[in-house]
């Protein structure tokens, strides 16, 4: 008899891990098929780093000339942060034929690895026997299933494979951030892991700006929540808040770091925006400027009430269900962050965790929260890759009411069915609309078009003596340097000397050798001597076409 | 003697959140909103004039299935309710915001019964509850109703719209009237007779009625099958023939012209867009049979449906500022008070839980198919069109208030451990409850008049009286149209004789904006404003008219300028 029972315990182990290593190539599988191709061309953001990271493949420098120890990039005037950059160098020297590939390849990976995290994570998170007073066995809501579906919800997410399938930072960033919480949990018990949150932790800082916002909140929540608060526990959490909080502090202090706060705060946010101040103004204005007035009408109630919205505004039906970002990057713009099902395994995980262990309840929710507090803030919203940390908690908890769900309609096979069937037809209509019809949909969004107009470029280089090429999408000089063989050393000498004048003079550089970027007056420049322009179809109405794509239109005169 | 004594206390509260109702919704009803928009201004006009002469403003005789108006084709039953109204109180904003109010009130008392109805789980559920607690259950609970209606008298959703002549309150009364005789007509049949009436007059109440009476109707049948089949036959059938003659005339009507072009103007679906996407991606595709099936316009369509269904249960909507549109929330609220979104997910909790019950199956589905009038709109969310879904969010919120005491008292570990007492609790709660509404009252009677007094048309009664003492110096008059309907205050502040009206209008009679009432014109084209010498009164809108001595200066609320009287 114990025979027996040892071999199906083994029995159901192994069945584990093979599900496990399924569920992770199915993931990797997912995002790394036709990366190169969709989504249809590389957007600004990742050809900048593309660039860099090339350059620094090839010279040690990035593509301004300054050494690639830097904690702040400037690369177009935006100034980013190193992580994805340097991430990317190595496959940038494995890989010299495809850039695109070797920019994406680190967001793929990183997607890959986060389904492995949250496999783990989950089991950290249910895995409390003192989930409630009840006599409840602990058992009964956690199974190593319970992790399987969870991380396969995530490999499967729509909402996780956007930006694993594209080099973002967000998604680097998110690895790191799910890195350091499981450590941290798992830290519980063996106090040397806390080593390996704070490492992570300060990559996720060195990687995605809000990370320096939500990660902190995260590990102080998780440390209320998990941890014993025993007075060396709290000693050795402020330390390791500590150490982060420096190698945050020595970012804070280098040259750039100004000039990079005040990009980011340059877009439209809640504390930028002036008519809630003045709508606040004018209330107490009307209630005679008294003093009861000016606490009931305060600015923060309004600037409060709008992050309120914004916040709502993630949790609407159409970002959740039917078309997610309205930023075509962001999402195919045909699907939401949840598959159907899984949203309803979100829902009936919300309903069964409140009603069976508040403590996880308010956890994973507080989480979520504050997964959304940096896509709250600005008026971009509803901004999917600024509350990316959410794809997190959201299939946690949606894992954990599919598993619920399960068992609740097991011996009842036509749920089952019905389930498994409306699961896979939405997950094969999503995987039909992203590869088919995504591409051209999204195509001007992606700055489609510039790799080959590039190549068309440099094709015709030798031949021409001017070139002029249009900046009507934006930054094409990052483009030309990162598919053509112009010397990159050359280049940064350019830019030395300018920065040696002009300090800080990251604004976008309009000649490179021969070319010129700038809009094209095509009743001008047509009379340039032996020219090549290339513009879009409305600044050359009499161009031909590259190579059939709508955005770039070529002529010559010679 | 206990069981009097507590039910003498029930009906004590009961006449008090009546009196609160009655307060809220008649006190200085002529004032705020501040004056009367475009559509109060029609119904109230074309009811004075059906008293007077049998007709409506463009002639038509006591019309039933429409009302041709601005020739958008209203739902009459709100103008039969404004008759009486006006025959006591005159024409004026009372008596055009009475009936509102009244069955606003009304409304409140209703939904009392409904509730209470609802929840005697002796009547209508058969559940046979097999847990021992059942007794304390939070759906047992004497003044569960009472807290409804309580919510319901100091709703901001309702308190908007029974304040002035929304046509979609007087259906929410009917349609509430409807459910509450229907769940009685199990024990008393020929009820049921009674309900279809409701819900048939409903149907010619507001335009939203007529997908959400039907709705409802089926919703109740179903959840309560047993019950329903129990009923006498005669009265089914009696009852169903009621429900058929009553909707026969609008049925035969929707293939007329005046619904095609309501359709084109407010459904969602007049667009074509979705079949041309459709198209596009089925050409895409090699047209086959898999990719025909896969891009039907079906799904474009229904995206299109539900992107406007799940828009009605945004926190914004719900809670932060509702409606968009003025007139429908006062934006500084939601449709629902802050506090209720705890409320709300701790009564859905409790309702999911007891799913078992009937109550809680039909409170869900009611919850679920409120939004429908509103997602078939391209104008959502709706807070108008939604409206029959209030007395359930109501429901609902008292459900999760009383649920957050008990819920309290049975915690885990982690709430335990702060030791709540339940009189604290009490008094917090109720002190969040009163500052908010007095909050709202705040807002709604102070800042709301001088925020939005636009968006009803304010000024228009000050031109109109301003014209008609000065009429008989001047050849032409001119009043600006800039604002919507002109026309029409025009005949409601002058209060015209029916009969001169009709024949001004009647060379007009096609026309959804009258141009010319006599000598007074609403449109700056026309050629007798413009002829040589002739003394003209221009009531034009701010910067409209930049000609001729100003006599007057009309403003908003808010101070800026609404009209600039000059005469040319």
């Amino acid at each position: 008899m114990k025979f027996k029972f040892k071999n199906k315990y083994l029995k159901l182990r192994v069945n584990n891990k093979i599900l496990l290593f399924l569920v992770i190539l199915l993931a990797f599988i997912l995002r790394v098929y036709k990366v190169n191709q969709i989504p249809p061309g590389l957007y600004w953001d990742e050809a900048a780093m593309a660039l860099d990271a090339k350059s620094i493949s090839l010279t040690g420098k990035d593509h301004h000339g300054n050494s690639w120890w830097q904690p702040i990039y400037p690369s177009w005037g935006d100034y980013k942060l190193p992580g994805y950059i340097l991430m990317a160098v190595p496959f940038f020297k494995l890989i010299k034929t495809s850039p695109e590939i070797a920019i994406r390849l680190p967001s793929v990976l990183a997607g890959t690895l986060t389904v492995l995290v949250v496999y783990f994570l989950t089991q950290e998170l249910f895995k409390n026997k003192n989930i409630n007073k009840d006599k409840i066995k602990y058992s009964s809501l956690n199974s190593k299933y319970l992790s399987l579906i969870a991380s396969l919800l995530l490999a499967i997410s729509p909402w996780h494979l956007q930006f694993s399938r594209a080099a973002f930072e967000g998604n680097l960033a998110l690895l790191f951030n799910s890195l350091a919480l499981l450590f941290f949990l798992k830290a519980r018990n063996k106090k040397g892991l806390l080593g390996l949150t704070a490492i992570f932790a300060i990559f996720g800082i060195y990687t995605y700006y809000s990370a320096r916002i939500v990660l902190p909140i995260l590990l102080v929540l998780t440390f209320f929540v998990f941890w014993k608060k025993s007075f060396k526990n709290i000693a050795i959490f402020l330390f390791i808040l500590m150490v982060v909080y420096l190698s945050f502090l020595s970012l804070k202090n280098t040259s750039l770091a100004a000039k990079a706060d005040q990009f980011r705060l340059s877009t439209k946010n809640i504390l930028s925006d002036i008519l809630l101040i003045q709508y606040s103004n004018r209330l107490i204005q009307e209630d005679g400027s008294s003093f009861l007035a000016k606490k009931i009408h305060h600015r923060f109630l309004y600037q409060g009430k709008q992050l309120g919205i914004h916040f709502f505004d993630h949790f609407s039906g159409q970002f959740l269900l039917l078309s997610g970002d309205s930023n075509l990057r962001h999402s195919s713009g045909r699907v939401g962050v949840l598959f159907l099902i899984a949203f309803l395994g979100f829902i009936y995980g919300e309903y069964y965790l409140f009603l069976k262990s508040k403590k996880l309840f308010i956890y994973l929710n507080l989480a979520l929260l504050v997964s959304f507090l940096p896509a709250c803030v600005p008026y971009e919203i509803p901004h999917a890759l600024r509350s990316l940390n959410g794809v997190l908690f959201i299939n946690i908890i949606s894992g954990f009411g599919l598993f619920q769900l399960i068992k609740v309609v097991k011996n009842r096979k036509i749920f089952l069915i019905a389930g498994s069937c409306l699961l896979f037809f939405q997950f094969f209509f999503y995987l039909h609309d992203y590869y088919v019809h995504y591409s051209s949909r999204s195509f001007i969004a992606w700055q489609g078009g510039y790799r080959e107009a590039i190549d068309f470029l440099n094709q015709n280089y030798k031949r021409a003596e001017k070139v002029v090429f249009t900046d009507f999408y934006a930054r094409p000089y990052l483009y030309y340097l990162l598919y053509s063989n112009y010397s990159l050393e050359e280049f940064q000498n350019q830019r030395q000397e300018i920065l040696a004048n002009q300090p800080l003079n990251y604004s976008e550089t309009k000649e490179v050798g021969k070319i010129e970027f700038r809009p094209i007056n095509f009743e001008k420049d047509k009379e340039i001597e032996n020219v090549l322009l290339i513009g879009t179809r409305k600044e050359i109405y009499k161009g031909s076409q590259i190579k059939n794509m709508e955005t770039f239109v070529s002529w010559k005169n010679y | 003697m206990k069981k009097i004594k507590n039910s003498r206390l029930v009906w004590l509260v009961l006449g008090l959140v009546l009196l609160l109702a009655v307060f809220l919704r008649f006190y200085k009803l002529s004032q705020f909103p501040s004056s009367l928009y475009w559509e109060e201004a029609a119904l109230g006009y074309d009811a004075y004039s059906l008293l007077k002469t049998g007709r409506d403003h463009r002639g038509n005789s006591w019309p039933i299935v429409y009302l041709e108006s601005f020739m958008d084709f209203k739902p009459p039953l709100y103008v039969y309710t404004l008759i009486p109204s006006i025959a006591v109180f005159g024409l004026n904003e009372f008596s055009v915001r009475f009936p509102s109010a009244l069955f606003g009130t009304l409304t409140v008392l209703v939904v009392y019964f409904l509730t209470k109805e609802l929840f005697k789980s002796k009547n209508i559920d058969i559940y046979k509850d097999k847990n021992r607690y059942s007794k304390y259950s939070i759906l047992n609970f004497k003044y569960l109703p009472l807290i409804a209606v309580l919510l319901l008298a100091i709703s901001p959703w309702h308190l908007q719209f029974s304040r002035a002549a929304f046509e979609a309150n007087l259906a929410l009364f009917l349609t509430s009237t409807g459910a509450f005789l229907f769940l009685k007509s199990f024990k008393k049949n020929y009820l049921l007779i009674f309900s279809a009436g409701c819900f048939g007059l409903s149907l010619y109440a507001y335009h939203g009625a007529r997908v959400f009476s039907f709705l409802l109707v089926l919703i109740l049948t179903f959840v309560f099958l047993k019950r329903t089949l129990k009923i006498k036959k005669i009265i089914l059938i009696m009852a169903l023939a009621l429900g058929l003659v009553l909707s026969f005339p609008l049925i035969s009507s929707l293939k007329s012209g005046q619904v095609q072009q309501r359709f084109q103007e407010t459904s969602v679906f007049a667009t074509l867009d979705p079949v041309l996407e459709s198209n596009k991606k089925i050409e895409k595709d090699r047209s086959g049979v898999m990719a025909k099936v896969i891009h039907h316009r079906f799904w474009e369509y229904s995206r299109l449906f539900l992107n406007q269904y799940f828009t009605h249960f945004s926190g914004s909507f719900l809670f932060l500022s509702g409606d968009i549109n003025p007139r429908h929330s006062i934006q500084e609220f939601g449709q629902l008070y802050h506090w209720e979104i705890v409320t709300l997910i701790l009564g859905v909790v409790f309702l999911l839980k007891n799913f078992k019950r009937k109550q809680a199956q039909l409170i869900l589905a009611w919850l679920l198919i409120g939004p429908v009038p509103g997602a078939i709109t391209k104008a959502a969310p709706h807070s108008l069109r939604t409206i029959f879904s209030l007395p359930i969010f109501m429901i609902i919120s008292s459900l999760g208030l009383v649920g957050l005491f008990t819920a309290i008292s049975k915690s885990p570990i982690y709430i335990r451990k702060r030791l709540i007492n339940k009189k604290p609790l009490f008094l917090t709660v109720g002190f969040i409850i009163l500052i908010e509404f007095i909050f709202y009252l705040h807002f709604y009677y102070h800042h709301y008049p001088k925020l939005y007094s636009a968006y009803w048309q304010y000024g228009l009664k000050e031109a109109v009286g301003f014209i008609k003492e000065n009429e008989n110096k001047y050849e032409s008059i001119y009043l600006t149209n800039a604002y919507g309907r002109a026309y029409m205050y025009y005949l409601f502040y002058t209060q015209m004789d029916p009969l001169k009206a009709q024949d001004l209008v009647e060379p007009y009679k096609s026309t959804p904006d009258i141009p010319r009432l006599g000598k007074v014109f609403f449109n700056l084209e026309e050629d007798s404003l413009k002829k040589e010498g002739s003394k003209n009164l221009m009531v034009g809108s701010a910067g409209e008219i930049p000609a001729g001595r100003l006599l007057k200066t009309i403003n908003f609320l808010d101070e800026n300028v609404a009209f600039e009287i000059r005469e040319q």
